[in-house]
C-alpha cells in the first residue's frame, strides 16, 4: 500500500489519532513504524469488517510493537 | 547441410528461445560458437559417446554449431540433446521434417540416457508462447512442464527414443496433467492444524492479523513455549494459493531444480525455514550464475527464521531491501536478474541467552547487560520492518492438560479470506 492509499484508507478517527500521537511520543517510533502501525490497524479493522479505523484498532496495533518500547529488557 | 534445432536459456525465472544452427561441411574440426560455457563445450565428448552407443557415427567433417542469439550466455549441460539431434540431421544420418517443430532440452549420459534439467516450467511456457508444437524433456521433468496448457510435452528417457520419435518410427504419448484437478486435490490436505496448539490465544490472534494483512511477525519467548509450533501452522491459516501464484512460485522452484519428479505444481504455500548458519548468498540468492535463494523459494509463502539472533548479522541485513521491495535484483557485471521475493517473514527468538528472562516461574541467570546485548544483535532497521512483535508466554499446566478444543485452522482461515476479500475489493476501485 502506497502512502497515498494509506492516507485515503487508513486514517484513524480522532481518538485513534490521539492514541497514535501518544504512542509515537512515548515509544519514540520512527516514521516507518508509524506507517506500519496504520497498516496493521487497517488489517485489524478489515478482520472486524469495519469501514473506519477506530481507537481500539490502533491500540491493538500499537501494543504489537513491544520491542520498540525502550523499557523492554531494562 | 544446415539444420536448426531449438532449445532455451533460463535467465531469472523466464526463458528465452535459443536457436541451435548446425552446419556440417567438408573439412575437419568441431566448432561450438555463441557464448557457450564450459559445460556446453564439453557436450562434444558426451555426444560422441552416445553416438557410438546408439549406432550412429560422429561425422568426420567440419562441424559448426552456432547458438543464437550469440550475446546470451548459455550455461549447463541441457543443450546436449538439441546439439546431438542437430549434428545427426545435418550429417543426414536421420531425415525428419519435424525437428523444427519441437523445442528440446536434456543432458545426455554416455550410455544415451537422458538426465533431468533445471527450469523445465519456464522453458515450457516460452515454448508455448513461441508456438512450438511440442516440448521434448527428460521424463523426470515431464510432469513439471506439462502444467502448461496447450502444449504437448513428451517425456523421454533415452536418446534412441528421441531419434525414433523424430523420424516417425515410434510415437510417444504426450504427458497429460489436469492442472485444475491436481491443484484442488492437493490444496486441502495438511498434517498441521492450529487446534494442535493449546492456549496461546493472544499469539493466535496476532498470527491471524498477520495472515490477514501479510505482516511480518517476530515471536519472543522462552524455550518450549510453542513458538516454532505456531509458526509451522501459519501456512494453514493463509488463504489458498491462486493458480497464478502457484505457477509463479513453481517457476522459481523449477529454476532452482527443487521440484521432485512427481510434483507438477506447488499447490500449498511454501514454508521455508533455513538453519541459522545460512550464508547471505543462500538466503537472498546469488552465485556467478545467480540462483534463487531462500527468500525467493518462500515467494507467496512463509520464511521462518528460528532463533533470529543466532543468524549472522550480514545475513539479516541483506534481507532489508527485499523485505520492502518484495523482489530481489541480483546484479553481475554482465547482467541483472530479478527474482520475486514476496514472502511473510516470521522470526522467533529467546528473550536472553539463557532463555528465561521475563519467565513467570523460572529465574533468568543473565545479567542485564547480557540481555541488552542479546537483543541488540537484531538491528533497529530490521526490527522496524517487522510489524507485529509478540511475547509468547509458556502455557500453564492446567491449560495444557485441559481437553477444551481450540479453534481449527479452517475457521481462522475463513476469517482471513474474508478480510483479504475486503482488501482486494478496496484496491480494485
Amino acid at each position: 500500500m502506497s502512502t497515498r492509499l494509506l492516507t485515503k484508507y487508513a486514517t484513524p478517527d480522532e481518538s485513534g489519532q490521539a492514541i497514535l500521537k501518544n504512542a509515537m511520543e512515548k515509544l519514540d517510533l520512527s516514521a516507518r513504524a508509524y506507517d506500519r502501525i496504520l497498516k496493521v490497524s487497517r488489517t485489524i479493522a478489515d478482520l472486524e469488517e469495519c469501514e473506519n479505523i477506530e481507537a481500539h484498532h490502533v491500540a491493538e496495533a500499537v501494543q504489537y510493537r513491544s520491542l520498540d518500547r525502550s523499557g523492554w529488557a531494562g | 547441410m544446415l539444420v536448426k534445432t531449438f532449445g532455451a536459456a533460463v535467465t531469472g525465472i523466464d526463458a528465452i528461445t535459443i536457436t541451435i544452427e548446425v552446419n556440417v561441411t567438408r573439412g575437419i574440426r568441431f566448432f561450438l560458437v555463441g557464448l557457450p560455457d564450459n559445460a556446453v563445450k564439453e557436450s562434444q565428448q558426451r555426444i560422441e559417446s552416445v553416438f557410438k552407443e546408439t549406432g550412429h557415427k560422429w561425422p568426420g567433417k567440419r562441424i559448426v554449431v552456432n547458438m543464437a542469439p550469440a550475446d546470451t550466455r548459455k550455461e549447463g549441460s541441457a543443450y546436449d540433446l538439441p546439439i546431438a539431434v542437430g549434428v545427426l540431421a545435418a550429417d543426414e544420418q536421420i531425415t525428419s521434417s519435424r525437428i523444427s517443430d519441437f523445442m528440446m532440452m536434456g543432458e545426455l549420459s554416455l550410455d544415451g540416457s537422458i538426465h533431468p534439467i533445471k527450469g523445465a516450467l519456464p522453458i515450457a511456457l516460452q515454448a508455448k508462447a513461441d508456438g512450438f508444437k511440442g516440448f521434448i524433456v527428460p521424463k523426470a521433468n515431464a510432469r513439471e512442464a506439462a502444467v502448461v496448457k496447450g502444449l504437448n510435452v513428451y517425456g523421454v528417457e533415452s536418446f534412441r527414443e528421441v531419434v525414433d520419435f523424430l523420424t516417425g518410427r515410434k510415437e510417444i504419448e504426450p504427458v497429460e496433467v489436469d492442472t485444475d484437478a491436481e491443484f484442488l486435490k492437493e490444496q486441502a490436505r495438511s498434517e498441521f492444524d492450529f487446534a494442535d496448539v493449546k492456549g496461546q490465544d493472544s499469539v493466535k490472534r496476532a498470527l491471524e492479523i498477520a495472515a490477514a494483512g501479510g505482516h511480518n511477525v517476530i515471536m519472543i519467548g522462552p524455550p518450549g513455549s510453542g513458538k516454532s509450533m505456531l509458526a509451522k501452522r501459519l501456512p494453514t491459516i493463509l488463504p489458498p494459493l491462486t493458480l497464478d501464484e502457484a505457477l509463479e512460485t513453481t517457476k522459481i522452484h523449477s529454476v532452482a531444480g527443487k521440484l521432485n519428479g512427481h510434483i507438477s505444481l506447488l499447490t500449498r504455500r511454501p514454508f521455508r525455514s533455513p538453519h541459522h548458519s545460512v550464508s547471505d548468498v543462500a538466503l537472498v540468492g546469488g552465485g556467478s550464475y545467480p540462483q534463487p535463494g531462500e527468500i525467493s523459494l518462500a515467494h507467496n509463502g512463509v520464511l521462518f527464521l528460528d532463533e533470529l539472533p543466532e543468524f549472522k548479522r550480514s545475513v539479516l541485513e541483506v534481507m532489508r531491501q527485499p523485505l520492502e521491495d518484495r523482489t530481489i535484483s541480483i546484479s553481475r557485471a554482465r547482467f541483472t536478474i530479478d527474482y520475486p521475493a514476496s514472502f511473510m517473514m516470521v522470526a522467533s527468538m529467546n528473550p536472553c541467552p539463557c532463555g528465561y528472562y521475563n519467565h513467570p516461574e523460572k529465574a533468568c541467570v543473565c545479567s542485564p547487560g547480557v540481555v541488552q546485548k542479546y537483543l541488540s544483535r537484531i538491528s533497529g532497521p530490521l526490527l522496524d520492518r517487522i510489524d507485529i512483535h509478540i511475547e509468547v508466554v509458556p502455557v500453564p499446566f492446567d491449560k495444557l492438560a485441559a481437553q477444551k478444543p481450540a479453534e481449527t485452522s479452517n475457521t481462522v482461515r475463513e476469517r482471513v479470506i474474508k478480510a483479504r476479500a475486503v482488501q482486494s475489493e478496496r484496491f480494485k476501485k
